[in-house]
């Protein structure tokens, strides 16, 4: 019930008092009648009155409302007036208010560092490959999309990079050779150091685990495209050296035997590359990683039945995702 | 800092940053050969280097004519100043660093900012109203950097920026007091923008002598590049705020640093020399008065070469 229906009963209520006692003639019933209603009264304006105090002056509930029921019971007439006078007073002048020493503040932004010069030239559908190519674009925009190849796996991103070493834009090509070189002289470094190790040891197995590290620190120079020509022909070589040293002591390690068969292969001696897969297989390397290879293989001995049967076993494996298109084109063909 | 004598003035003083007498290359043995082929000119050269360790003994005998030799390494004092030293009640010039301020807003808007450049340099100066003390320790210039990170800076680490901004001015008010020190030159010669440009700018800027700068290759251009693919300056945006195709705030901010070092330095040179048509051309783009540019090319003895001409397929 709001403060205003209680104001009102007490006010009809006090009324009801007053008459009382103009209706009873002897004058102490007539006291006793009214205090008997005034007493009701007062508590109903006390009700009213406490609803309409703010929250927080109006604990504890029983103190204050034993105040306002005092102020009004005790002092006849007056204290209800002043009490209602004191109340509307209360809501008429919010004004009067003591000053508030806290103002709210406005939560800051999420994050003030996301990034203020994001600029519209998304590579994302016109792809960066073609970006850095057109001689026409601004070069401060094809030095952002080479900033953002960088960031592409180095198999990818290096015969964007090789192909822009020939551009007419002086910036673009050194920063596509300064990309290069640094990549590579990165594996150079740790080619490097991996042979002073290998130098340095005379365990077997550790020259072994140290010359498959070296043969795959190779592999990565020839498969992240870093190297061409003779400088290819010798990674090859060295790769292929080191797999060999590695292969004895770790006879039976089916990964690097898969490594000895694609370097086989790159330098087309099939019927070995061949033997060193299937022998992966033996020792337990999934088909999964060695058929495609195989296939690959039977592709260059342009044997294509084989090539159709091997990936026909692979038809129902659907997490080779990069391998879905080959699959379709020989699953049609 | 070495120096050999140190005379009244010279006719010419060469400012060098990485390159003779400590670097053997092409534009050291251009350096080496002009002061050779003016022995009636007296030169001196300061030579600005990186740290002490990065180079060896002279590469080059020094030409007679040489009368005066100093070298500052910018790198080797950026620890020297304990940070632990206790410096207490330091307030800063808030006025000379809020001109610093509408400088770098000068930079960022691309106005002119000579004018301001040029006050800038008397207030570094020895003497001036914004001591290196006061940039690394004062209140006043904390509230700067603060309120720049704040406002600008759009990679989360204050930590990362804080040193950053400090690194990058502090061999500014070394160059300054390398400028104070300097003996008098009737020109200032350098043969690149950057560090070396921008001192040959304060000299210019003090003594009202010219600058001729001859640059041959872009220093700028060099710098981006290098600046592109370098590993060690720091990127602590997350996977979320990252754009791959944006560079990390604190690659731009030393790029556009070394854009206003080469700015500046174009600003108070004239002539402005370059190789070829390109390079000049890029020197314009770049911010040189396309009025003051020249080239001189690199001259080739083509005699040695002529009888290849006959052998071509």
């Amino acid at each position: 019930m709001g403060a205003s229906k209680f104001g009102l009963m007490a006010l009809l209520t006090e009324l009801g008092a007053l008459q009382a006692m103009l209706l009873v003639e002897h004058a102490d019933q007539a006291l006793l009648a009214y205090l008997a209603i005034h007493a009701p009264a007062s508590g109903l304006l006390a009700l009213a009155v406490y609803l309409l105090i703010p929250a927080r002056q109006s604990k504890p509930r029983a103190s204050v409302l034993a105040l306002l029921f005092s102020c009004i019971f005790f002092v006849p007439l007056l204290g209800f007036v002043g009490v209602v006078i004191g109340a509307l007073l209360r809501h008429l002048l919010p004004r009067l208010r003591a000053p508030q020493r806290f103002t709210a503040v406005r939560l800051p932004d999420l994050d003030t560092h996301e990034s203020s010069e994001k600029s519209s030239a998304g590579f994302r559908q016109a792809g960066v490959r073609q970006f850095l190519k057109n001689e026409r674009a601004p070069v401060p925009q094809r030095l952002r999309a080479m900033v953002a190849l960088s960031h592409a796996p180095s198999r990818i991103g290096s015969p964007v990079l090789r192909e822009l070493l020939g551009d007419a834009e002086d910036d673009l090509r050194l920063l596509a050779y300064g990309l290069l070189d640094g990549r590579e002289k990165q594996l150079n470094a740790s080619i490097h150091e991996a042979r002073q190790r290998l130098a340095a040891s005379s365990d077997v197995v550790e020259r072994s685990t140290v010359a498959h590290q070296l043969a795959a620190l190779y592999w990565e120079l020839i498969y992240q495209g870093l190297v061409q020509g003779d400088l290819l022909d010798y990674a090859v070589g060295e790769a292929l050296r080191h797999t060999e040293t590695a292969l004895q002591g770790l006879t039976d390690d089916p990964a690097l035997h898969l490594q000895h068969g694609r370097l086989l292969q790159q330098l087309q001696r099939f019927d070995e590359a061949d033997a060193a897969y299937r022998r992966a297989r033996e020792l337990g390397l999934p088909a999964s990683r060695v058929v495609p290879y195989l296939a690959e293989l039977a592709f260059a001995r342009r044997d294509y039945a084989r090539v159709k049967t091997l990936l026909a076993s692979m038809q129902d494996w659907e997490g080779l995702s990069r391998l879905q298109p080959v699959l379709r084109f020989w699953g049609h063909a | 800092m070495t120096e050999l004598i140190k005379p009244a003035g010279v006719d010419v003083a060469l400012l060098l940053e990485g390159t003779f007498p400590y670097v053997s290359g092409g534009v050291s043995s251009w350096v080496n050969q002009i002061i050779r082929a003016f022995p009636d000119l007296t030169f001196a050269v300061v030579f600005i280097g990186s740290r002490r360790s990065d180079y060896g003994d002279m590469r080059y005998t020094l030409p007679d004519n040489v009368k005066h030799i100093e070298t500052h390494y910018l790198h080797d004092d950026l620890g020297s100043a304990s940070a632990h030293d206790r410096k207490t009640g330091m307030a800063g010039d808030a006025e000379g660093f809020a001109r610093m301020a509408a400088l770098h807003d000068t930079f960022r808007s691309g106005g002119d900012a000579l004018d301001l450049f040029g006050a800038a340099c008397r207030e570094i100066s020895p003497g001036g109203r914004v001591s290196l003390d006061d940039f690394l320790r004062s209140e006043a210039s904390w509230d700067i950097v603060t309120d720049r990170y704040r406002k600008y800076c759009s990679d989360p680490s204050f930590v990362d920026y804080f040193w950053t901004v400090r690194i990058m001015h502090q061999p500014l008010w070394q160059l300054a007091r390398v400028a104070h020190g300097l003996i008098p030159a009737k020109v200032y010669h350098s043969v690149s923008t950057g560090y070396a440009g921008f001192l040959g700018a304060m000299l210019a800027q003090s003594t009202g002598r010219p600058l001729v700068l001859s640059e041959h290759g872009i220093y700028t251009k060099e710098r981006k590049i290098d600046l592109y693919q370098n590993e060690w300056i720091r990127d602590n945006r997350n996977v979320f705020q990252k754009d791959a195709s944006e560079l990390s705030y604190f690659r731009q901010l030393w790029i556009r640093f070394f854009e206003w070092l080469g700015r500046l330095t174009y600003g108070a040179a004239d002539p402005i020399i370059a190789l070829y048509e390109i390079n000049r051309l890029r020197q314009v783009a770049d911010g040189a008065d396309a009025a003051r540019t020249r080239n001189i090319p690199n001259g080739v003895a083509i005699q040695k070469l002529a009888p290849l001409r006959a052998q071509r397929p």
